[in-house]
């Protein structure tokens, strides 16, 4: 390979594009020939890591600078907890806590030669370790991009199972002198794992490295895995009866026919790219020739496809065959499946679609994790089915949402939108699920239909119904939750019902709202939904932050307030910004007059992708206006809050019952509704 | 504004930290954020633990500020945290390993491993050679600051940059090498003009 092609090579790797196998192993062949091209070319590497690095920190200059500060703040409570703890004991402190000396020599620049005051008075050894948590929850999602990058590797170059290898493999494996660094496969340069330390992780996550051929990593600590609770492989064991069929304790399976799925419209199956040796055999199968039974449309975050007991990295175009799986890494993954009929399949985030088959019908056997589907018409002898679990859905064309909790006791959860699902527990009980209800098949829950709640489907709600604590849960169970956390919990007062701000904090998340702000962008609408009772009609500021995805007050996506500067006194107003507007979504849609009153108010703002904005008080709409543009100009790692802005300085008093955000814009009779439907 | 005004700056914001100011610290993680997180990002590719790394660097500092001697740069102390930190992170990474990793792996491993220890990652010397880079930024051509901007600020890839200025990917792709290219020849130029070695 000449300099310039292993350059050019360099480059493809470098951007996240993969090389074929030989093309791989001779630019590393050349490499540990080439010390000056190697040297030229890893120096590269780290000026594109450290540029890397700059521009992201350049972007994300507030959201960084709010995380370090909650940090900070964590530590500091959980400094205080430890010394409570101590003192119950009547320990003392113990060594490893004793307050902090000042350093000697030298005055320190400041005078004081000990931390700030506002500082918990520790030595830095004596640091609370709580930070490690968040850290290590980083790593580990870290260590899951590390397997989909050293899979992907361990295909290209160190293991081919059915393949060894050029000749230069062996080599390269005996040398430990410099050597260029990792190939970074990343196929989006904003969020880019890469090299060296994503692949590291992946070794920790089970001990062992991620490219063994013959294991297939663990995405989670040993003890949370469920496999190896006697009840957890009881119910997995009952679930795999269910999927394979025969053997199903809660119903006879579905007929049977010969006919089989055809393959996907386009382009060939990928089994040629796979080890001849991981093949699963039977299900997918028609007369010796594999047969596609999805396709995958998109993939968000990391994915992998499930190949018997290993995985291997999953890209958009990959054909899922019969008897394969996938797995969901990460709390903001996404997967969309399309099957040949069209029917639409999406994985959540942290799923386990165990295996895929064609039964005639479609069997899906989801282990846990959420899938959302829109099934076209299915032939009623060949039904859609979801095993879980706990039981199975039996679809024949309908939207759904089936939700498989990691815990037990929280099981399965159906929720449908239109049309009917049977949904069959274990028992062999089963309950036809009309659109608008749901039904659970859990310990200690009624195994029966029931209705949806009218916020199904937000983005983020907050029921406000905690009663107690620092922290307001996200109840939508769409992806991961957007918990807000309150920062002074000696402003607020929890209600039975509610959670009333008495004096200046600010209510907010600790991560960026990117499930909102990627839903919002993605739909290029909006629905802002909020009950709550002002504290008063004419507080003597203006601009007062009721809700808002911002930075600073000169910084938001959206905003709904009180009394915006300039504007109709005594009223509520939103800001929402586009391409078409400024940084803070100026001019905002306001409601008339007067019309804030000091009663429960149930106030309401959409924005669809058409650009029509309305405001809609008590299920009434109020004002109106045209905000044209899209979204992307929505800064990604803007956080929610509630009751004040991120400065501190638009402090909002009052009472909230309800507050939810939707992707989507809400009509003026789902509002209707929703005002019916009430918080009392 | 460089030089005396900026010592002068930096030692009243440690005034005012070590006074009570949160505002302070702000304005000190605002002023370093991006550099510790370029130092931090030569070593180590997976930017979410770059920012994890960086976040920790400044949590140490806001403990230890009270120890600072002022004997060096604020920013140079903050690297040699940084670089504590990250050379922590890759050694416990590899001690986690049951057994050695393939080849070429280990050959990355070793490399980062040998460049991070060596002086060549020193806090003084990466402090200077960012500075330098900082200053290579700010005089590039137009163009060149613009597909920078869009690659690494925006964060868009090759194939957008390429569809939106009618080029191919693999011109983007090899114009984005040649930029860097240049800003390392300008930094050696600018280190090697201070005395410094590249």
């Amino acid at each position: 390979m000449t300099p310039e092609h292993a350059r050019e090579a360099w480059l493809c790797l470098l951007s996240g594009k993969s090389l074929p196998k030989k093309e791989e192993a001779e630019l590393l062949q050349s490499l540990a020939l080439n010390g000056e091209l190697r040297d030229q070319l890893l120096e590269d590497a780290e000026l594109d890591g450290s540029l890397q690095a700059w521009g992201r920190a350049r972007m994300h200059e507030v959201s960084f600078t709010r995380s370090l500060f909650y940090r900070i703040a964590a530590a500091d409570e959980n400094t205080r907890f430890f010394r409570k703890l101590e003192a119950r004991l009547g320990a003392g402190l113990p060594g490893d806590l004793s307050p902090g000396e000042a350093s000697g020599g030298r005055a320190p620049v400041g005078g004081k030669g000990a931390q700030p005051p506002w500082a918990p008075r520790y030595t830095l050894q004596s640091f609370p370790r709580n930070t490690s948590q968040g850290r290590r929850t980083s790593h580990e999602l870290a260590a899951l991009a590390g397997v989909a990058i050293a899979l992907a590797l361990s295909a290209l170059v160190v293991l081919g199972p059915s393949d060894p290898g050029p000749e230069t493999s062996p080599r390269m494996k005996e040398s430990r002198g410099p050597a260029m660094k990792e190939s970074e496969l990343r196929s989006d340069p904003g969020r880019k794992p890469s090299n060296l330390d994503s692949e590291s992780p992946a070794h920790r996550a089970d001990g062992t490295p991620s490219v063994n051929p013959g294991r297939r990593p663990r995405l989670s600590p040993p003890e949370a895995e469920p496999r190896d609770d006697p009840a957890d492989r009881e119910r997995q064991g009952k679930a795999l009866a269910v999927f394979e069929g025969g053997k199903e304790p809660v119903g006879p399976d579905p007929p049977v026919t010969t006919d089989p799925i055809p393959p996907p419209p386009t382009g060939p199956t990928r089994e040629e790219e796979r080890p001849s040796s991981q093949e699963p055999r039977g299900a997918g199968e028609e007369g010796g020739t594999r047969v596609a039974i999805a396709r995958v449309e998109g993939v968000t975050g990391e994915a992998h496809l499930v190949i018997k007991e290993e995985t291997f990295p999953v890209k958009p175009g990959s054909d899922l065959l019969g008897g394969q799986g996938l797995e969901m890494a990460g709390a903001t993954s996404r997967l969309v499946l399309r099957l040949p009929d069209e029917t639409r399949i999406e994985l959540g985030p942290e799923t386990l679609l165990q295996e895929i088959r064609s039964d005639p019908g479609i069997r899906i056997l989801l282990m846990k994790g959420s899938l959302q589907a829109r099934v076209n018409k299915q032939p009623k002898s060949r039904p859609l089915v979801i095993v879980t679990p706990q039981g199975e859905a039996k679809v024949l064309g309908t939207t759904l949402r089936i939700d498989v909790d990691p815990d037990p006791s929280k099981g399965t959860r159906l929720n449908v939108d239109e049309g009917k699902v049977e949904l069959r527990n274990l028992a062999g009980k089963t309950v036809l699920v009309d659109g608008g209800h749901y039904a659970q098949i859990a310990p200690g829950v009624e195994f029966a239909a029931k209705p949806l709640a009218f916020w199904e489907g937000a983005l983020a709600v907050y029921l406000f119904n905690e009663g107690r604590g620092k922290t307001v849960h996200d109840g939508s169970r769409k992806g991961s939750a957007l918990d807000l956390h309150i920062e002074n919990e000696s402003s607020v007062r929890w209600q039975p019902k509610g959670l009333t701000i008495v004096s200046p904090t600010l209510i907010a998340s600790v991560h960026s709202a990117r499930k909102i702000i990627d839903a919002c962008k993605a739909s290029n609408e909006l629905s802002v939904e909020v009950w709550f009772r002002p504290a008063t009609v004419t507080p003597g500021t203006k601009d007062l932050r009721i809700l808002t995805l911002s930075a600073d007050p000169g910084n938001q996506n959206v905003m709904m307030g009180q009394d915006e500067l300039f504007g109709p006194p005594a009223s509520y107003f939103v800001r929402f910004r586009t391409t078409a507007n400024n940084a803070v979504g100026k001019p905002a849609v306001a409601s008339p007059e007067g019309s804030a009153t000091g009663n429960l108010t149930h106030l309401v703002y959409t924005r669809g992708k058409s650009g029509r904005a309305a405001m809609y008080l008590d299920g009434r709409e109020v004002s109106s206006d045209t905000v044209p543009g899209s979204l992307s100009s929505w800064n990604d790692g803007y956080h929610l809050g509630l009751g004040n802005e991120f400065t501190h300085d638009r402090p909002w008093l009052g009472e909230y019952r309800f507050a939810a955000i939707y992707g989507r814009a809400l009509s003026a009779d789902d509002i209707k509704e929703h005002y019916r439907a009430g918080v009392e | 504004v460089k030089g005396k005004d900026v010592m002068n700056s930096t030692d009243e914001l440690i005034r005012q930290v070590n006074r009570d100011s949160q505002e302070g610290f702000r304005e000190l993680v605002r002023m370093h954020q991006a550099s510790v997180q370029a130092y931090l990002g030569r070593y180590i590719r997976n930017l979410e633990i770059v920012e994890d790394l960086a976040q920790e660097t400044f949590l140490k500092v806001f403990r230890n500020l009270g120890e600072y001697r002022g004997d060096s740069p604020l920013r140079i102390w903050i690297f040699g945290i940084a670089r504590n930190l990250a050379l922590m992170h890759l050694r416990q990474e590899r001690s986690r390993r049951v057994r050695q990793i393939p080849g070429w792996l280990a050959f990355v491993e070793q490399w980062t491993m040998e460049r991070i220890e060596s002086e060549d990652s020193s806090p003084a010397l990466q402090e200077l050679k960012l500075s330098a880079l900082e200053e290579c930024l700010g005089r590039l051509p137009k163009r060149s600051a613009s597909l920078i901007e869009d690659h690494y600020i925006r964060g868009y890839d090759g194939r957008r940059i390429a569809k939106e200025t009618g080029r191919s990917e693999v011109s983007v792709r090899v114009t984005l090498l040649r930029i860097r290219q240049a800003l390392r020849d300008c930094v050696e130029r600018r280190l090697a003009a201070k005395g410094g070695t590249a």
